[in-house]
């Protein structure tokens, strides 16, 4: 107001003038601007082409959009090797020539809190959340016309956060359990909670999900998150803490559910013509032809300077490769080796010995860019809900020729393999042996194999034996105790908290 | 939404009412134009019809004055009376009517110039007062003896004037025997000769050089120099004419204390440097400075003409900056043009110039290179167990090499192969006019500057019309406008991802790889044959479109209007253009990386703004007081439209149109608006010049803050004392000036985005099942407090002038404080976001600055003139706010650090502390010392730094990363020495800095002793450990038969590290000390005598050859350590990332005047 004031001010020494012929034309430019506008109107200029948070939040169709930003999150992770490099490349499956360049001594055990790239992958999983708590705090109050959509959106919200806290806390512990938007100030309040809070918080989030998403999605919807693919996640949940008689349940569920099964053949769990099939219970989504929705992981696998058919394109700098000892790994004659990796491929006119992964490259749309490949990425395939039911019932009780050994004896089957009998697998122990090569083989490269290892317990023992390998650097590097089975909390969110109390630091680091 | 249209209708209305007006006055302007050029008196050559039957004289005259622009004062008794008159005249002279008209009525008539006075014959009054009155001649020259046309000649205190005739010479009639003549002409020094009864009055002007009765702009005013109470520093057309100055801020280099032009982008043609005035007030990211050009505010003062300035002011302390408020924060470039001076004349400017690179940098030969790669992969042969004995073709392809590599001799150097030496040519033609009611200046300027990187170029059209005339006594108009268009082309030089430039490669590829290899169509050779290669950056050069054009259009027109005496209202309403297109277009024939698809995209975007100011000025002197007061209003909206498309994968690769690609691969547009609104007053006063002071606020308002915070007060205060006034400094006449200032003020920066307080939503797309989704989410916080960033500075200065201001010096000490910080703070990423636009902490800069001219030799033939300023800038960051002390960034592997106590962006890196020898390892290999995994004997060895307590704790791990350098200097310089000797001239200008660091990044590529790359040649003389120590007698991986037949030395040079094992690149050993100097310029001109000119044709003709960037000198192995790759980010300052170099340039030129 006090600056109306002023105006009239002006004026009235204008006034003051009256008998002065003052030129006209100055005088009607100011008056064309006084009048016209008052300062306040004048100052509040209106985004014309960014919508404003104010009135979002508040329709069906808000949500609809909303959720598909929640999605794009977790893309965004999935799309290039950041995030990939923690979750393979720590593992025994790929070698460590990398150290101190892109993974930071993430695969030597020598990392700290100074990686960059962890901290790309940790600051995507938390946009994922605050995404999911935009929505869960505002959809109650917005009716919907289309009631069953609502509680899908609200299921999808639950079941991707539970997977991000999930994925956080078993990469670096326990963390703040955020469930509302908070100001910048609050978060900052929120400290961490132990990795057993946070499980009970995946947990709760999971069996809400559950509750409320469809078992299945059709036509354009296909690819969005169903009950079955909740309870996968919650059932991994509990393996991961040992609680096979709860992962039974679930994975049942899905079993017979009667949706999902086996493909016949290997290479079709990755193709992307086979995609969103019977195979995949919940996969990330991508899509080719310049559409802006394409990843660049799969050209990754291979090294910059490769030219063959794998890919049109140049790879990327320093891909992983997979260890000689995954490659021991193999038994003769198993189909899934050729399809999962491959060697003497062509960088830059030299024909490396190395072995790189090429699991991800299986291409129908041919990609236009390094960053356009349409190939979905797995979180979890049939076969493994199905391995992870045949690890429960051998855990509740060894049975000879039971149903856990036409699971994994399948499972061989497909890779060309002989069946497993009780003779060559006569008690509970030697089927968990039978399980834990059987997996490492399936899954390599999709990210399952360090998980896998913690839960067992056995990731310090044979990560220690890996590093012996004369490849691995002999001996130099050693996974030197078990607060290793997390990462650091990355340095540069410690120092954004700037308080310990709240947000301290893994013990070890 | 209803506001929103009443804002636009006001837009258009005032729109249309200027365009009408600009359609007004550029009529008027021709018609007084044209009359000014005549060459006849007004009297002799107007003429008049008249026909009129049974009129009074009165009325008669009445007539007269309608028909022409003389005017009648009588006194109307004398000539009232009822006597009518037949009158029948054709094409009449005034004298002929008049002589008819007043036949017979016993009245007489006086002509002067357009004013008749009638008076009764024999009556005293007028009449009596004209007879006293006398006629004075003479004739105006300047110190060479040429006349002076154009020189107004005043009798001082009257209107009664005239303007010198091109000859220099002058007729006044009516001029009382006791009154003053007073004779200005811009750029001289005003006279006042008393008449005394003389009727010849010869006088011989001299030039303003000395500068103390210089007037110097303020922001809505002037001021004399010498009563001046801030800081401002004044630069006139002498540092640009006669230099290939391409763009004005190039001039800025070395001119001006307090004030820092750097070229970090290097020498790109076309593009502008970084003016930084009193170091970095922000840390948000942009700290230029706002420029004012002819009286509006811009941005920027990209693709000004040099050749049309007429002087820069800068507003350096805040009691001169707070009058442009919040905009004022990192200092005020006051740019103002050149007005019509003189008689008419044509002056016509042109140069031509050859740039060649000032710098090669010192990479490997091709038999370097050969001898280094042999030595590389013999030792990997070795490393992975081999042995020297083994015959090549045992090894794997990887550690072998070609027997070719052993004779060729077919190298390519591809670092000549990119650059060149480019021409550059610049003309100009203007011309100028100043009648005794209007003035009148235009000029079309045509530059065209081929860049020194192959096929890189920049051209430019300017024209521009600056005009004013004077409609009465009481009011004038004046309208500049200027139009602009210009074309560059950088080639993908420029690009912020500095490792895919063309240039970069070049300096990078393998000297083994042909001109004729490396595109898609003529193939790439094997790494096992050649080493690394990449796209033939020659080819890539010559066909990659990178292309921009500007068109500018700025116009404004005024009106000023005196009310009563001492106060003026002036009006100023000005619409600006801003256009830009831009195409990028890669064949995928030389695409870096893509898998040769062709890529290309273009974008388009358009700013229009207008601004409409109002001040009224009183100004008023009364026995020694003089008091100015100021009053102003001001408004701005501004408004920007972008539109991009991006495509790729074409058909055919002959057009390069979107329009035929076969993948649309985005199209957007966007929209912003910006305004500002702002009310501002200055009182000044000072008593008989002695006693000054000064004080000034501005209240202003941004759309760009939070609804709690739209507005701000900027005040300041400044006080002047000139000692020399005193009565007891009279016996020291040698000293002209001491005058000591102090000053105080406030002024604030708005540059951020437009509606950063606002949260706003992005859209996130995903697809499912293949089909694309379209997804949105916040994408920043609100924050309905973010307010302005405010500069509180504190001035002393000191300006002292003697010897007849032979001698000129001014002092200044400042101390800004910059709080509320505008700045992206990095926040927990819990929160969903990585920052928070708001307002942080305060950083202070603290400096000294010394500005000194000296007129060394001023008699005789021999003339030296010295000019030197030094400035020197502490900044220092007191706070960031909340909990925090520092914060960091990286860009590639290159950390930044600003923390509490230090300077703005230092680099965080880890120290060195000499290398690794054998005594830090025991016998089983180990390190005795602290060592990264997978260092070896002769990497450099890393500080392991004491923690709070002193205690290290025996690892390297980024606890070790510390400050380290900055990239602001401690001391830049600019000395500029004149000398002429009869009509021959000659300036250098010597600029630089001390202090100061630079990182060079480009280092990670070709300078980190990687193989197969082309490298500084000192890696040949890295560390070697004892190799048949190692390996067993004879294991010597150096190709010593190589090396012999080359003459190439392998020995250690005592810095270079083992380029096996591991060698940090995050570390001081790629930060190297800033310091340089440079001899920027050096001018040899010479004036044509006018006894050999012998022709009418010019009035003066000059000559000069002109040579820039003559050297540089310092110990950076880069282009040039100027830099500052990541450009206006000021917390990532000083990285050389494949910097452009800079071109030194000869040119010849000339000046002609018509």
């Amino acid at each position: 107001m006090h600056t109306w004031r002023k105006h009239s001010l002006l004026i009235k020494n204008q006034n003051k003038m009256k008998n002065i012929a003052i030129p006209k034309i100055s005088i009607l430019l100011l008056l064309s601007f006084l009048l016209t506008t008052s300062c306040d109107d004048f100052l509040t200029t209106v985004p014309e082409s960014a919508y404003s948070t104010e009135g979002f939040y508040e329709s069906e169709s808000d949500f609809e959009y909303a959720i598909a930003g929640v999605y794009s999150a977790q893309q965004e992770l999935f799309n290039g090797t950041t995030f990939f490099r923690f979750t393979i490349g720590r593992s025994d499956d790929t070698n460590v020539m990398e150290t101190n360049t892109y993974m930071y001594g993430g695969d030597t055990f020598t990392d700290g809190d100074d990686c960059s790239a962890l901290e790309t992958a940790w600051s995507d999983l938390w946009i994922v959340i605050s995404r999911c708590n935009a929505i869960l705090d505002k959809i109650d109050g917005v009716d919907f016309d289309d009631t069953a959509m609502k509680n899908y959106i609200k299921g999808e919200a639950y079941a991707l956060r539970a997977w991000t806290y999930y994925t956080l806390s078993i990469s670096f512990g326990g963390m703040p359990l955020i469930d509302t938007e908070l100001s910048v100030e609050e978060t900052k309040k929120v400290a961490r909670s132990t990795q057993e809070e946070t499980f009970a918080f995946v947990e709760d989030d999971y069996k809400k999900a559950i509750d409320l998403l469809p078992a299945s999605w059709t036509g354009d919807n296909l690819g969005r998150i169903t009950k079955y693919a909740a309870e996968g996640g919650l059932a991994r949940l509990y393996m991961f803490q040992s609680d096979f008689s709860s992962a039974k349940t679930y994975l049942k569920n899905i079993i017979d559910s009667g949706l999902y099964g086996m493909e016949e053949e290997y290479k079709n769990c990755f193709t992307e013509s086979n995609e969103n099939g019977k195979e995949r219970v919940w996969e990330v989504q991508f899509c080719g032809g310049e559409s802006g929705e394409g990843q660049n992981f799969s050209g990754a696998s291979v090294q910059e300077g490769y030219s063959g058919d794998l890919t049109p394109f140049s790879g990327a700098s320093a891909a992983m490769h997979a260890s000689t000892n995954l490659l021991a790994e193999y038994e003769d004659g198993d189909l899934r080796k050729d399809i999962t990796v491959a060697t003497g491929l062509n960088i830059n006119g030299i024909l490396e010995e190395y072995y790189y992964f090429i699991k991800f490259m299986y291409y129908s749309t041919v990609p236009q860019s390094t960053e356009d490949w349409g190939i979905n990425l797995p979180v979890l395939r049939y076969t493994d809900v199905l391995m992870m039911y045949a690890e429960c019932l051998n855990e509740d009780s060894y049975v000879a020729g039971g149903e856990a050994f036409s699971i994994i004896n399948k499972v061989r089957e497909r890779a060309g393999l002989g069946a497993l009998t009780s003779a060559t697998v006569p008690d509970q122990d030697s089927f968990r042996k039978a399980m834990i090569h059987e997996r490492r083989i399936e899954f390599a490269y999709e990210s399952l194999r360090w998980p896998d290892l913690v839960r067992w317990g056995i990731a310090k023992d044979v990560m220690t034996t890996f590093l012996q390998d004369n490849d691995e650097g002999a001996g130099i590097y050693s996974m030197d105790g078990d607060y290793r089975k997390i990462y650091a909390i990355p340095g540069d969110e410690m120092s954004r908290y700037s308080d310990e109390t709240v947000m301290w630091q893994n013990p070890g680091y | 939404m209803k506001k929103k249209q009443t804002s636009k209708v006001g837009y258009y209305q005032t729109l249309f009412k200027l365009l009408r007006i600009m359609r007004l006055t550029l009529g008027l302007l021709l018609i007084v134009v044209m009359q000014g050029w005549a060459v006849k008196s007004y009297s002799q050559r107007t003429t008049l019809t008249l026909d009129m039957r049974n009129a009074r004289i009165v009325d008669v005259l009445e007539e007269i004055e309608n028909q022409t622009d003389f005017y009648f004062l009588f006194n109307y008794e004398q000539i009232n009376s009822d006597k009518t008159v037949d009158i029948k005249l054709t094409n009449s002279k005034i004298e002929e009517t008049l002589n008819v008209l007043l036949k017979g009525t016993g009245l007489k008539y006086t002509i002067n110039d357009r004013q008749i006075v009638i008076s009764r014959d024999g009556s005293a009054g007028l009449n009596l007062l004209m007879q006293q009155k006398i006629r004075i001649s003479g004739k105006v020259t300047d110190t060479s003896g040429a006349s002076l046309p154009g020189v107004s000649v005043v009798v001082k205190g009257t209107t009664n004037g005239i303007i010198t005739d091109t000859d220099g010479k002058y007729i006044l009639s009516n001029v009382p025997p006791d009154g003053t003549l007073m004779f200005s002409f811009v750029g001289m020094k005003t006279q006042e000769i008393p008449v005394t009864g003389k009727i010849t009055i010869n006088v011989v002007m001299t030039e303003e050089t000395v500068g103390l009765d210089e007037v110097v702009a303020i922001g809505y005013g002037t001021v004399k120099k010498s009563n001046l109470t801030s800081s401002v520093s004044k630069m006139t057309d002498e540092a640009i004419k006669e230099r290939p100055i391409t763009n004005v801020s190039e001039a800025f280099q070395g001119q001006l204390a307090g004030v820092r032009s750097q070229a970090a982008k290097g020498g790109v043609p076309g593009e502008e440097l970084t003016i930084r005035i009193r170091g970095l007030n922000t840390i948000n990211g942009d700290s230029s400075p706002l420029y004012v050009i002819d009286g509006v505010p811009r941005d920027n003062m990209t693709d000004i003409n040099p050749g049309d300035i007429a002087s820069i002011q800068i507003l350096k302390d805040a009691s001169a900056t707070a009058i442009y408020g919040s905009r004022g924060g990192n200092g005020v470039v006051l740019i103002d043009t050149k007005t019509g001076t003189g008689k008419p004349s044509i002056t016509f400017d042109a140069y031509y110039g050859w740039q060649t690179r000032e710098k090669t940098l010192n990479l490997m030969s091709g038999p370097e290179w050969v001898s280094y790669n042999m030595y590389y992969r013999n030792l990997n042969y070795l490393r992975a167990g081999g042995s020297m004995s083994d015959p090549m073709s045992s090894r794997a392809t990887s550690y072998a090499y070609p027997d070719s590599w052993s004779t060729t001799t077919d190298f390519t150097d591809w670092q000549n192969a990119v650059l060149e030496t480019a021409p550059m040519q610049s003309y100009q033609l203007s011309a100028s006019s100043k009648g005794d009611r209007s003035s009148l200046y235009f000029s079309v300027g045509y530059l065209d500057q081929d860049g020194i990187v192959l096929n890189t170029y920049y051209k430019r059209m300017n024209a521009r019309l600056n005009g004013s005339m004077d409609i009465s006594k009481k009011m004038r108009l004046g309208i500049n406008m200027s139009m602009t268009h210009s074309d560059k082309d950088a080639r993908s030089t420029t690009q912020s991802n500095g490792k895919e430039s063309p240039l970069h490669h070049a300096l990078m590829i393998s000297p083994l790889m042909t001109l004729t290899e490396g595109t898609r169509d003529w193939g790439t050779p094997s790494a096992y044959e050649v080493g690394s290669t990449y796209t033939n950056p020659v080819e890539q050069l010559k066909h990659t479109t990178d292309n921009t054009r500007y068109l500018r259009a700025m116009t404004s027109v005024y009106g000023e209007y005196d009310i009563i005496d001492g106060l003026t209202f002036k009006t100023q309403y000005s619409f600006n253009y801003d256009g830009s297109s831009y195409e990028f277009y890669q064949p995928g024939n030389v695409t870096y990386n893509n898998g040769y698809v062709t890529k290309g995209n273009s974008n388009a975007n358009r700013t229009t703004d207008w601004v409409a100011q109002n001040t009224l000025t009183y100004d008023k002197l009364f026995n020694g007081h003089h008091l100015n007061v100021l009053l102003g209003q001001s408004a701005e909206k501004r408004k920007y439209y972008k539109i991009y498309a991006e495509a790729t994968g074409w058909p055919y690769e002959s057009i390069e149109t979107l329009n035929v690609a076969s993948t649309a691969v985005s199209a957007t547009t966007e929209r912003t608006t910006y305004a500002n609104a702002s009310f501002f007053g200055r009182v000044s006063y000072d008593y008989k010049e002695k006693y000054l002071f000064t004080a000034s606020t501005r209240y202003d308002g941004s759309s760009r803050f939070g609804s709690n915070q739209k507005w701000g007060l900027f005040p300041s205060f400044s006080a002047g004392w000139k000692i020399n006034e005193e009565s007891f400094m009279d016996t020291m006449d040698w000293i002209s000036l001491l005058k000591l200032r102090v000053s105080w003020g406030m002024s604030g920066n708005d540059r951020i985005g437009d509606y950063e307080y606002m949260a706003l939503l992005d859209t996130y797309n995903t697809s499912w099942n293949n089909v694309l989704v379209s997804g949105v989410a916040a994408k920043n916080i609100a924050n309905e407090d973010l307010q302005w960033e405010s500069t509180k500075s504190l001035d002393f200065g000191l300006d002292f002038s003697a010897l007849k201001n032979r001698l000129q010096m001014n002092i200044d000490y400042y101390i800004n404080t910059t709080d509320n910080l505008l700045y992206s703070v990095p926040i927990p990423y819990t929160t969903g976001f990585d920052e928070y636009t708001t307002n942080v902490g305060s950083i202070r800069n603290r400096g000294l600055e010394v500005d000194i001219t000296s007129r060394n030799i001023t008699s005789g033939a021999f003339k030296w003139e010295t000019e030197l300023n030094l400035s020197r800038n502490v900044n220092k960051v007191l706070s960031l706010g909340g909990n925090t002390d520092y914060f960091t960034e990286s860009s590639y592997d290159a950390k930044f650090i600003t923390k509490v106590g230090g300077p703005i962006s230092q680099f965080y890196c880890y120290r060195t502390d000499g290398f690794l020898l054998s005594s830090d390892f025991d016998d089983n290999g180990n390190a005795l010392v602290p060592i990264f995994s997978g260092q070896e004997e002769g990497n450099y060895k890393y500080v392991d730094q004491p923690d709070a307590n002193g205690n290290t704790d025996g690892v390297l791990n980024s606890s070790d990363l510390v400050p380290y350098g900055n990239n602001l200097p401690d001391l830049t310089y600019g000395l500029t020495n004149r000398f002429s000797w009869k009509n021959l001239e000659m300036s250098v200008l010597i600029q630089g800095q001390f202090g100061g660091d630079v990182l060079y990044l480009g280092q990670r590529h070709n300078d980190s002793g990687m193989d197969g790359r082309t490298i500084y040649s000192r890696w040949l003389r890295a560390y070697k450990p004892d190799y048949e120590g190692l390996y067993g007698e004879g294991e010597n991986p150096v190709p010593t038969e190589y090396n012999t037949k080359h003459n190439i030395d392998t020995s250690w040079d005592g810095k270079t590290p083992n380029p096996f094992g591991l060698n940090q690149n995050n570390s001081d050993t790629r930060i190297y000390d800033a310091t340089y100097w440079r001899i920027k310029n050096i001018t040899l001109s010479y004036t044509l005598p006018k006894n050999i000119l012998r022709t009418n044709l010019f009035s003066s003709l000059k000559c000069y050859v002109s040579l820039d960037n003559v050297k540089t000198f310092s110990d950076y192995p880069g282009y040039t350590p100027e830099t500052s790759s990541f450009g206006n980010g000021t917390t990532r300052l000083g990285v050389d990332y494949s910097t452009y170099p800079l071109s030194r340039r000869c040119t010849l030129g000339v000046n002609i005047v018509f």
